[in-house]
């Protein structure tokens, strides 16, 4: 882990009360232990190819740190871990055409901690990521079987 | 006029009996003699496999092997089958032994991250398993421990085995955009290299050992390698029919058909297998079969007369007559079939 890593998880008890001020619905969801839930979950699911430290490895799997997408709307990003990402996807100036796989086996609470943990690490760390929104956007593509496509993700908010 | 000797007639019936028994004995002894053929058919974001009887194409079996079962090989007496269990929440993998007379599980072995596509020798001594540490773990089937880690950089995906035994061929994904050959009786030594243009994918190979053929990042098609000067000889392009012209896709998925006149190539996102004329340098595109969903493998009957695609958002196994290149049905199978195999399981 790197030493800015260290540094959120350790001064993430400090941020807690001014990130509640801003976000009161978040007081119930973001703590410590979600955030190192989110980070054990990343390591095991998510870095063997996104990477440890949210490089990318070029010909499997695009970055995260340094883009946009960990602060990317929740909706379409718990979509891509529901369900998976397919097609062709530029990141950083690359092209990646490969398939995320769906993730959709874990738990609302399991994705909103991985989802928050990217936010945290590589994002915009005032939006956390809560079950509810989770259980609620899973609801809703019930009904869907296979990955998203990028076009398909731009059309929703 | 008069009636036949009651006798005459009964010798009559005798003999036909005999003949018929004679022939029905003939059948059944030729069939047992052959063994039967199953499709084995790993469901990659589910937990089980199915097994489909090949002279009926009928689901005769599903076991549950472990979350998210991949990649699937077996020796050529299909004493047993081995699957590799990718395991998404768990930091490490399985190999499992599976005993395809009884359809269970025999042995479990923990293996590296996130297994992909195995394969072992014909002799079912040697198992090689790409895992997401950059590595491909070899596995002694006989003491059912790991013997070596070979790494080749990028992400392990892609395994090939010759028919002889003695060569493995590596295709991991990623930066090293090259196959690695291993040279198995020598004590699983890295013999050699041949790189490609771009990130290699699933591969195939002839029995005979001179061209292995990859398909490649970037690439609607595959690549052709000389495998003696590790030399790419040949880039082939599927034709994309009009409909399908700028939709972008990749390819995943190529096998030789046991009879080794043609190669079938899965096009993903045309929804479309490619079929190419192998008798002849150039690889002629034959022609292109629509599927009815997007694809991921494909594998054939040992008598090069059935295709077997893996349609995978459809959660259905695509059976083609070889011939003539239509489709004969579709088997519901299980969530997100993915890598196949056909085994015979010798008459007893």
């Amino acid at each position: 882990m790197t030493p800015s890593r260290h540094a959120v998880l350790l001064l993430f008890p400090l941020i807690i009360p001014f990130i509640n001020c801003k976000n009161p619905t978040a007081r119930e969801t973001i703590d410590g232990l979600q955030l190192a839930k989110g980070q054990a979950l990343y390591e095991v699911s998510c870095a063997s190819c996104h990477q440890p430290e949210g490089q990318g490895l070029d010909g499997v799997a695009p970055p995260l740190a340094g883009t946009h997408w960990p602060s990317d709307s929740t909706p379409r990003l718990a979509r891509i871990v529901l369900h998976g990402l397919r097609g062709p996807i530029t990141v950083a100036g690359t092209e990646y055409n490969l398939e995320m796989p769906a993730m959709g086996f874990f738990a609302d609470e399991d994705i909103a901690a991985i989802l928050t943990y990217l936010r945290f690490t590589w994002g915009q760390p005032a939006q956390p990521v809560t079950p509810k929104a989770i259980r609620q956007i899973r609801t809703k593509t019930r009904a869907r079987t296979d990955s998203w496509t990028l076009r398909e993700l731009r059309e929703i908010p | 006029m008069t009636a036949s000797p009651p006798v005459k007639s009964t010798r009559s019936i005798l003999v036909c009996a005999l003949i018929l028994l004679g022939l029905f004995c003939s059948q059944a002894a030729s069939k047992t003699s052959k063994g039967r053929q199953f499709l084995w058919q790993t469901n990659a974001y589910g937990d089980d496999v199915h097994i489909i009887d090949i002279a009926t194409h009928e689901v005769v079996g599903h076991i549950k092997v472990g979350p998210q079962p991949h990649g699937i090989a077996a020796p050529d007496d299909a004493h047993v089958v081995f699957v590799a269990i990718e395991n998404f929440k768990a930091p490490l993998g399985e190999l499992v032994w599976i005993n395809p007379r009884t359809q269970k599980v025999t042995h479990r072995l923990t293996v590296g991250p996130k297994p992909n596509q195995i394969a072992c020798t014909p002799d079912g001594r040697w198992v090689y398993v790409p895992c997401n540490d950059q590595h491909y773990w070899v596995i002694d089937a006989q003491t059912k421990k790991v013997v070596a880690k070979i790494k080749t950089g990028g992400r392990p995906h892609n395994t090939q085995c010759s028919r002889d035994g003695r060569f493995m061929y590596l295709s991991p994904m990623g930066p090293p955009k090259r196959v690695t050959i291993i040279d198995v009786k020598a004590g699983h030594k890295v013999v050699g290299q041949i790189p490609f243009a771009n990130s290699v994918r699933p591969p195939a190979l002839a029995p005979d050992n001179q061209r292995f053929f990859q398909h490649i990042d970037g690439l609607i098609g595959f690549q052709v390698a000389d495998i003696a000067s590790r030399k790419i000889i040949a880039t082939v392009k599927h034709k994309i029919p009009a409909e399908h012209k700028g939709r972008r896709t990749r390819c995943h998925g190529l096998g030789i058909r046991p009879d080794q006149k043609e190669i079938w190539s899965c096009n993903v996102e045309h929804k479309t297998v490619h079929v190419h004329d192998l008798t002849r340098e150039g690889y002629l595109e034959i022609t292109a079969i629509p599927m009815i969903g997007r694809i991921y493998w494909l594998t054939f009957s040992p008598d090069s007369r059935y295709c077997y695609v893996a349609v995978r958002a459809e959660k259905k196994v695509c059976v083609v007559d070889c011939k003539t290149k239509k489709i004969l049905k579709h088997i519901r199978v299980g969530n997100t079939p993915k890598r196949n195999l056909v085994i015979t399981l010798p008459g007893e």
